[in-house]
């Protein structure tokens, strides 16, 4: 999992903080509730506009198996292609694997599952929105994972946003401060 | 059977049924029932857990708020069939909050602009009860220039950054934003404490925001009400005087039949659950089903098409520092614009970028990638504009029981005919084509490019069906929400509305019922004058 994440995940988190987003994403995954209710688009007018929302439905088998499988195919992947465990391979080999493996299940989304602007969006419901879809893969939930969390929305402003917390009125009416790092 | 009396039996305990059983408990009627279908929502202490798993696993907040086998409640598609909540609270327990008030002109269409119809009652009769409507719910709001006889109970939630930067934006191109009112505190109040800014309204983890099952678990708790929960109402029965005797009803769970007897009925199970109960109830008198010798029962069906339009603007909005507020004017809802005499409503919020798999050349993106996209897209606030159109719905607007849909208890569920005929088509189109033209001037002149236009379609805020009048053969209730036809029954709420208006309806719905409720309390002492405790408002 962590060469996986050194793949999609910023190249200037640190080894440390990469390894704490995959501790945090395995946690994720273990907290899963199967059969569980999930939003559906008729609950909001405003999930109308987000992906993976069309219709009820309860979530789905937990990820863990098929994640521990997608990480074993990477493997066999990086072996046949290069004859190395996927952890043994540069950069460009490892990023050239796991893109096509993104492509190919993105590729795999119908039109209904693309928000408005036409490209699947990573945040919102984070990798929960890409549970049993046809882009279910470990890959984009590590991504969406991140790029979801606070840590994730704070790196792309570069300011201290922290979105899911119930975090009070104090200097709203100003930039929120800068993040450090 | 299992047998239930009472004084006043409110069905329905949505926000119409909260109000009007708290108003009718402090007048001092001793035996209120307050029936609903639902089963009670989880309770408070439990709501941060479930927004906590809403946002990480997208599990419902609100599970099994849905008749099973249905979907959830709500019309976000425009869908035909509305489907009931099954919660107590109704949808008002996972609702915006938005609060604003209908204008005066609302009330006076036909006169002002020879479309749709005036109500029978003015802005200025129902002032008072949108005031009280307020006060109940705890609204914090900005003054807006409009008609009232009071400030909002509380300020209005602190203005972010971003918000500002809108409001900014908008009064370069022209437009004077005020903050949108809400049910949410901006500092404690009635027991509950201020927002914090959770960011989840949807599910408000604190109690800030106001859910009617506040109101009826206070009453029930202090024994003000009995509170019947999952016992759905299928058919009312008259008497040969035409009163209502009972409501036959149904315990959702056993399946055993459930007899509500009570000297005054409140229908407060709104729309389309409201009018469709009143035409399911048809007797040799009344073949057309009950409170309908005017044959408009389930016809004069109302709603507003909505537009929604994202847009890119210069300014910087940083996004994810208070997403669910909203900024809005009421300027075009009382200064019709165009040859059509176009009315709607204007609202306004900073939106967040969302990080993109795809790049806009539609390649897949990694890591650095999606950072670097995200970044740069980041450097263009992102508005989401919103206006609500004023179309004026005729009687071929309808409401029919659906073939395909029924309740476990085997009654069909009601569905909704909207019929864009002539005169509705041409507003919906007429609408469509101003927002879009002052959207684009908007932009024009305080920069900015729109991005995403969509609508208008969809009709949200739906009420009618039962709508008031003075005259017994074109309307179903009185003024005040009692049948013409049955002196013991009152409609509460959303099926009452003559004209949809162009804004957010539930503060219009509450409003309305509080003015039943009193009409109602004025009665019920007049009736016993021996009982000086009955205190009309």
């Amino acid at each position: 999992m962590d060469a996986l994440a050194r793949v999609v995940l910023p190249t200037a988190l640190s080894g440390d903080e990469r390894r704490r987003v995959v501790a945090r994403f395995a946690a994720w995954v273990e907290g899963f509730a199967p059969g569980v209710e999930l939003m559906a688009t008729e609950d909001t007018a405003f999930l109308s506009e987000l992906p993976f929302s069309r219709q009820m439905r309860s979530a789905p088998t937990s990820p863990r198996t098929r994640y521990d499988e997608q990480l074993d195919a990477l493997d066999e992947e990086a072996r046949e292609r290069h004859g190395v465990a996927f952890t043994a391979l540069g950069s460009t080999e490892s990023d050239a694997i796991v893109r096509e493996l993104v492509e190919s299940a993105v590729a795999r989304l119908k039109p209904h599952d693309l928000n408005p602007i036409g490209a699947p969006a990573l945040w919102l419901a984070g990798p929960a929105a890409f549970v049993g879809t046809p882009a279910d893969h470990v890959a984009i939930a590590l991504m969406a994972f991140y790029f979801g969390s606070a840590e994730g929305v704070g790196r792309s402003l570069e300011r201290v946003v922290d979105p899911r917390t119930c975090r009070g009125f104090d200097g709203i009416e100003r930039p929120p401060r800068r993040r450090s790092g | 059977m299992r047998r239930i009396e009472s004084e006043v039996c409110v069905l329905g305990a949505g926000v119409a049924g909260a109000l009007v059983a708290a108003r009718l408990a402090e007048a001092g009627v001793g035996s209120i029932t307050v029936v609903d279908a639902g089963r009670a929502a989880d309770p408070p202490a439990r709501r941060p857990d479930r927004a906590a798993r809403w946002l990480d696993y997208m599990e419902r907040p609100w599970p099994g708020d849905r008749v099973v086998g249905r979907p959830p409640p709500g019309d976000a598609a425009g869908g035909a069939v509305q489907k009931p909540t099954m919660y107590v609270g109704g949808q008002a327990t996972h609702w915006t909050a938005q609060t604003p008030r209908f204008t005066p002109e609302d009330f006076r269409l036909h006169s002002l602009y020879g479309y749709g119809r005036d109500w029978p009652i003015s802005y200025e009769d129902l002032e008072p009860h949108y005031d009280e409507a307020e006060r109940r719910l705890g609204v914090s709001g900005e003054p807006d220039g409009g008609p009232r006889s009071a400030p909002f109970p509380m300020p209005p939630i602190p203005e972010s950054m971003d918000l500002r930067t809108v409001r900014d934006w908008a009064g370069r191109a022209g437009i004077a934003l005020h903050a949108a009112p809400y049910a949410k505190n901006s500092r404690p109040y009635d027991g509950r404490p201020a927002c914090v800014r959770c960011d989840t309204c949807y599910v408000c983890p604190t109690g800030a925001k106001y859910s009617p099952d506040f109101t009826l678990r206070a009453l029930a708790h202090a024994r003000k009400i009995e509170l019947v929960e999952r016992v759905a109402v299928r058919r009312l029965e008259i008497d040969s005087g035409h009163r209502i005797a009972r409501a036959d009803a149904v315990d959702v769970k056993t399946g055993m039949p459930v007899s509500l007897e009570s000297s005054y009925f409140v229908l407060a199970t709104g729309f389309p659950f409201a009018p469709h109960l009143l035409a399911r109830s048809a007797t040799p008198d009344f073949p057309r089903g009950l409170a309908n010798s005017s044959g408009t029962l389930g016809r004069f069906i109302q709603g507003h098409p909505v537009v929604i339009a994202n847009l890119t603007i210069p300014d910087q909005i940083f996004g994810w520092v208070h997403e669910q507020n909203r900024l809005m004017t009421r300027r075009y809802m009382r200064e019709p614009v165009g040859a059509e005499n176009v009315r709607f409503d204007l609202s306004a919020m900073a939106a967040p970028h969302l990080p993109h798999l795809r790049n806009h050349e539609g390649g897949v993106q990694l890591g650095d990638e999606v950072l670097a996209d995200w970044r740069v897209r980041s450097t263009r606030g992102l508005v989401q504009l919103r206006s609500l159109i004023d179309v004026y719905f005729g009687d071929q607007s309808r409401i029919v029981d659906d073939p395909s849909s029924f309740y476990p208890w085997g009654d069909p569920m009601p569905k909704t005919e909207y019929v864009y005929d002539a005169a509705p088509e041409r507003r919906r189109r007429a609408g469509g084509r101003e927002v879009r033209k002052l959207f684009e001037a908007m932009t024009k002149k305080a920069g900015g490019e729109v991005q995403f236009f969509h609508g208008p379609s969809a009709h949200p805020h739906r009420g009618g069906g039962c709508r008031m009048g003075d005259d017994a053969t074109t309307s179903v209730c009185d003024p005040f929400g009692r049948a013409h036809d049955h002196e013991n029954l009152f409609v509460a709420g959303a099926p009452l509305l003559v004209t949809g208006g162009c804004t957010n309806a539930t503060l219009t719905f509450c409003a309305l019922a509080l003015r039943t409720a009193d009409r109602l309390v004025a009665e019920m002492k007049r009736n016993r004058s021996e009982s000086p405790e009955l205190e009309p408002a």
